[in-house]
């Protein structure tokens, strides 16, 4: 029991880290990287792929933390 | 068959459905236990999860103002994006956490939370009566939304006060018999159905306006330069604004009173699973977007009252489509305002009990307190119904002060999952500056100091107070403190 919540902590700071970074680059500053019509990628203005792309990451980094806190039928 | 009868048929059925659904979850369930009504036995799974959440959160704003957004402002409307996907973020975080005390606890409710952690009753009515205020003018925003589009695609046939009597009636009648089980249950109907007409139709638009999203887009980028970038020329929202309405939402989205108590209907492995699959449910918003920007060009700004009629007029002005469609596109915004009207009306009712009436009739009995949430449902359905018709003058300000506000109860909430010298001191004043703050900009002055947003501003006055006085006065019960850092 104490070993579970010591490795869902751990886990919650990786969820933390991957929303911080996910935020930073959703927001100003980093935002101006994406902040363009051009190119358009699936038919997407790059400013909206951008957002899209990150969500994409944010759920990877979801299932990869997850993944890991629960591993070998805990 | 003339279109206005085939769209009725069309909502109609999905009002009937909606109904038999929501009733036959409560069917045969405890009639009278808290538990059950408001949590629903702590035992929902990952399906229904998923959808209620995604249900809640998408509402008529997501389906008439993500498109109306779209329209009138852009890239500005991406932000959308953003914060449904990581609006739930912080809930993998405190989630478990709320939900062990939750059973630990016996707790329903943000109210309950506050005051178990931090001995206040003051607090919890504060907190209960922002919230009942802020649900009233969200309740109001979802009745708006689907009568608005119920009268127009109807061509005028329902009324806008029989459509939002409707709408909202079949809801309050569904949440008042079987509480959350009916909402989560009634969701997934919901959900799916604007899954389904979102990007049925969001895609087909695009494509029958314009050829496809690509050229859509590279149309747009051509005719309107800047329009799909944020703070330069031609661009309709500035860096501040766009960044901190980001901020705002992640960080206030947990704190919805009928966000948070979900953390108390099912167990924090669930809770961890509702948050991972979330992030796809902001790929869902994305056709959503493309309604509206396949209206650019085909629908006339001034045409419109306000931006977020644009669906409903590109479907009756622009395109010559049968009634069944008029029917699809009405029932998908019903959808979507409904599945967050029925959380957000069994929210407030739990809320008004357990934190207002409760604390002022502290024995009364189980059986007493579910009629109470029942009747409450009834009644803030009520006040709701007669706001969105009616119009709250004088009362209006309040509503949109307290909906602003909710961000606020951030700093209390994880002040008391986190940090020991947490104070109840600090967090009634830290409430009421942040609330008052945000109030003041918000509402009052309507401009924002640098356009960041006012949630921010309110959150910068409400922590530093939280702190500063919790680090002037006696601590609060350490071993209270101790067991809710731990959990």
């Amino acid at each position: 029991m104490k070993e579970d919540l010591e490795r869902e902590g751990k886990a919650s700071q990786f969820v933390a880290i991957l929303g911080v970074v996910c935020i930073l680059m959703l927001t100003f500053p980093f935002y101006s990287i994406a902040n363009r019509a051009e190119p358009f990628v699936m038919g997407l203005p790059f400013s909206m792929f951008w957002v899209v792309l990150w969500i994409a990451i944010e759920f990877v980094g979801f299932i990869a933390i997850y993944n890991w806190e629960y591993k070998r039928g805990r | 068959m003339e279109r206005w009868i085939a769209a009725l048929i069309v909502m109609g059925l999905y009002l009937v459905c909606c109904l038999v659904i929501g009733v036959l979850a409560g069917y045969k369930r405890e009639r009278f236990s808290v538990s059950e009504f408001a949590v629903a036995h702590r035992d929902l799974g990952l399906f229904l999860m998923w959808f209620m959440m995604g249900g809640a959160i998408f509402s008529a704003f997501a389906f008439m103002g993500g498109p109306g957004w779209a329209f009138s402002k852009g890239a500005a409307s991406f932000y959308i994006l953003a914060y449904c996907a990581l609006g739930l973020l912080p809930w993998y975080i405190i989630g478990p956490k709320l939900s062990r005390l939750g059973e630990r606890k016996d707790l329903t409710c943000i109210g309950e939370f506050s005051q178990s952690r931090y001995g206040s009753p003051a607090l919890r009515v504060i907190i209960g009566i922002t919230a009942t205020f802020a649900f009233i003018q969200y309740i109001c925003l979802q009745i708006k939304g689907s009568a608005y589009v119920f009268n127009v695609l109807t061509e005028g046939h329902i009324s806008y006060k029989l459509a939002a009597l409707l709408a909202y009636g079949i809801v309050i009648i569904y949440v008042a018999t079987g509480g959350v089980r009916a909402a989560a249950w009634s969701d997934v109907l919901q959900s799916a159905l604007m899954i389904i007409i979102a990007w049925g139709v969001g895609f087909w638009l695009a494509g029958s306006l314009h050829g496809g999203v690509g050229s859509m887009f590279r149309n747009i980028a051509a005719t309107k330069p800047g329009f799909l970038q944020i703070g330069v020329a031609g661009s309709k929202m500035s860096p501040a604004a766009y960044s901190t309405a980001i901020l705002v939402s992640v960080l206030g989205f947990a704190m919805w009173p009928h966000l948070f108590s979900k953390s108390f209907v099912t167990t924090p492995r669930k809770i961890k699973q509702t948050v991972l699959a979330y992030p796809l449910f902001a790929i869902i918003v994305l056709p959503v977007l493309l309604m509206g920007f396949a209206a650019i060009g085909k629908v006339d700004p001034k045409a419109l009252g306000t931006p977020d009629e644009v669906v409903p007029y590109l479907v009756t002005h622009v395109l010559n489509v049968s009634g069944w469609f008029y029917g699809l596109i009405g029932a998908g915004t019903l959808a979507a305002a409904m599945s967050s009207a029925d959380a957000i009306t069994h929210g407030a009712a739990v809320e008004f009990v357990q934190d207002i009436y409760k604390v002022f009739r502290p024995k009364v009995t189980e059986r007493e307190t579910v009629t109470a949430m029942r009747i409450a449902v009834v009644g803030i359905g009520l006040v709701g119904l007669y706001v969105a018709i009616y119009g709250a003058a004088g009362l209006i300000q309040l509503l949109l002060g307290a909906y602003g506000s909710i961000v606020q109860f951030a700093p209390l909430v994880y002040g008391g999952l986190y940090w020991r010298r947490s104070s109840k001191q600090g967090a009634v004043a830290g409430l009421v500056a942040g609330v008052l703050v945000n109030t003041y900009y918000q509402v009052i002055v309507k401009t924002n100091p640098l356009d960041i947003n006012a949630g921010i501003w309110g959150l910068l006055v409400n922590l530093v107070i939280f702190v500063v006085v919790s680090l002037l006065v006696k601590p609060s019960d350490p071993e209270t403190a101790e067991e809710f850092i731990k959990a």
